[in-house]
């Protein structure tokens, strides 16, 4: 199987002052579940930005999907994140739409036909089990139900890679074993390459998983 | 409410652009109509010793449309009671010949003075009444309300897009976090910008709406038609379909305009 993520001497930082991840190498295969932790303030969430080209390279490379981020242009970046899901704390939902449009964006983004973005939209929300309120918008749900919309719409366009940022940061138990069983299941039955930033590995965890630690600005992979 | 509100501050700053392009179209006809009966009413006399061949004045002076001899019978006939047969025919004699020139436009006080000196280099002519005092007033009166008009109107221009630029801007603040969220899942510029086009597609149109109704509402007005008839023009102060389409033209460039080169900049 080939690398999904591939880094070279990667260097990530906000200034010329201040180095987040130093001169990092690693790479991550494709059909991989990896957990990625740190400290808070160690560059957990600023390694996964950079993944989806929400921050400039500063040194070293970076390959996502074969893809150079260092030098890509605007519509090569488009068209990479169309081939990834990204799943946020803060889940990231537009407001102003219901679920069944939130949960449509990415297919929408890759012009899909209305009836096909209709079918595939059913189908994910009763597999993340809010069937039953479609129609609602974002703001009249909890928060487990929101970022289980954020689930489906990252797994809306059968992406290659799932980059989910502290997805269960914000939830209370039950919803957060609920995200963690649709992550376990889109790495086991879609193959999907899943990375996962968090403070926490949840302790019965289904499928085998790789573990990266930040510390320091290095990354160290702990077996 | 609030995206009410954005649509209300759009559409009235497209609708002083709109307003100020159709109010210039009407004074400009307005002008030119008037312009038109000062033409078809303005006429030169020229008196002259020697008899006036139409063709030759026409030749020299290629604004020229008609030189008409004007009959010096009806002063002579005023004169019969005072005078004896022989002193009106010695008078007859003596008498030089007046014409009226008559112009295929209205000229400027230069083009005037030009035409009234080229007119006495000719051979028996020896005196040319422009009226040049009356008409330079009313020529420069034009001339300054059209300068009037046109300032205003470049003033109002420039305000509304200054305004439409920075209520574009609050749409983008305002729909910022959508269209961040629709980049991070890859869509391109266009698409996360669909919503400001869309905006400005519909506010466009009530804008054109609201000043074709105006005008075509106070193309009626009995004030409006008294001022006209006062000063004898009668422009048409709105073509519904042909003008509600330009201004729909314009308010739609303007608007998409701005939000492209906006977007342009973002991006």
């Amino acid at each position: 199987m080939g690398n999904v993520i591939v880094a070279r001497e990667l260097t990530l930082a906000y200034s010329n002052e201040e180095t987040i991840i130093n001169r990092a190498d690693f790479t991550i295969a494709a059909g991989d579940f990896v957990f990625i932790t740190g400290a808070s303030g160690s560059g957990k969430s600023t390694l996964l930005k950079s993944m989806y080209g929400e921050l400039t390279i500063y040194g070293g490379d970076l390959y996502v999907a074969g893809v150079a981020i260092k030098s890509i242009k605007s519509s090569k970046l488009n068209f990479l994140r169309r081939h990834i899901g990204i799943v946020f704390q803060d889940y990231k939902l537009i407001k102003e739409w219901d679920i069944e449009k939130n949960v449509m964006l990415p297919l929408i983004i890759s012009g899909y036909a209305k009836d096909i973005c209709e079918t595939q939209v059913q189908k994910l929300l009763s597999h993340v089990k809010l069937s039953h309120q479609i129609g609602k918008f974002p703001l009249e749900l909890s928060g487990g139900e929101q970022q289980r919309v954020a689930m489906a719409r990252a797994l809306a366009h059968n992406p290659i890679l799932i980059l989910a940022d502290e997805p269960t940061g914000n939830l209370d138990d039950y919803s957060a074993g609920l995200i963690w069983n649709l992550l376990e299941g889109a790495n086991e039955q879609l193959k999907t390459t899943v990375v996962v930033v968090t403070h926490h590995i949840p302790e019965t965890f289904g499928v085998k998983y790789r573990h990266l630690h930040i510390e320091s600005g290095s990354i160290y992979e702990i077996s | 409410m609030k995206s009410l509100k954005s649509h209300i501050s759009l559409t009235i700053a497209l609708f002083a652009i709109l307003f100020t392009v159709q109010l210039f179209t009407v004074v400009v006809r307005l002008i030119d109509g008037y312009e038109e009966r000062l033409r078809s009413t303005y006429a030169m006399v020229i008196i002259s010793h020697a008899v006036l061949d139409e063709a030759v004045i026409k030749n020299k002076i290629s604004s020229a449309t008609a030189l008409t001899v004007l009959s010096s019978e009806e002063i002579l006939a005023e004169l019969a009671s005072d005078l004896s047969e022989k002193q009106i025919t010695l008078l007859k004699a003596t008498l030089p010949n007046f014409y009226e020139l008559t112009l295929n436009h209205f000229p400027s006080p230069e083009a005037l003075e030009k035409i009234r000196r080229t007119l006495l280099k000719t051979e028996g002519i020896f005196q040319v009444e422009s009226f040049a005092n009356r008409h330079d007033q009313v020529y420069r009166l034009l001339l300054l309300i059209r300068t009037m008009v046109n300032l205003f109107g470049a003033l109002v221009i420039i305000i509304a897009a200054l305004l439409i630029h920075k209520e574009m801007r609050l749409w983008q603040f305002n729909h910022y976090d959508r269209m961040h969220i629709m980049a991070l899942f890859g869509a391109p510029v266009w698409l996360r910008s669909a919503v400001l086009f869309k905006f400005a597609l519909m506010d466009a149109f009530f804008a054109t709406l609201i000043t074709v109704a105006f005008f075509f509402f106070i193309q009626d007005q009995a004030r409006l038609v008294e001022f006209f008839q006062a000063i004898g023009v009668q422009p048409v102060v709105l073509y519904p379909l042909q003008e509600g389409l330009l201004l729909f033209g314009i308010a739609l460039a303007t608007a998409l305009g701005l939000a492209l080169t906006l977007v342009v900049r973002k991006s």
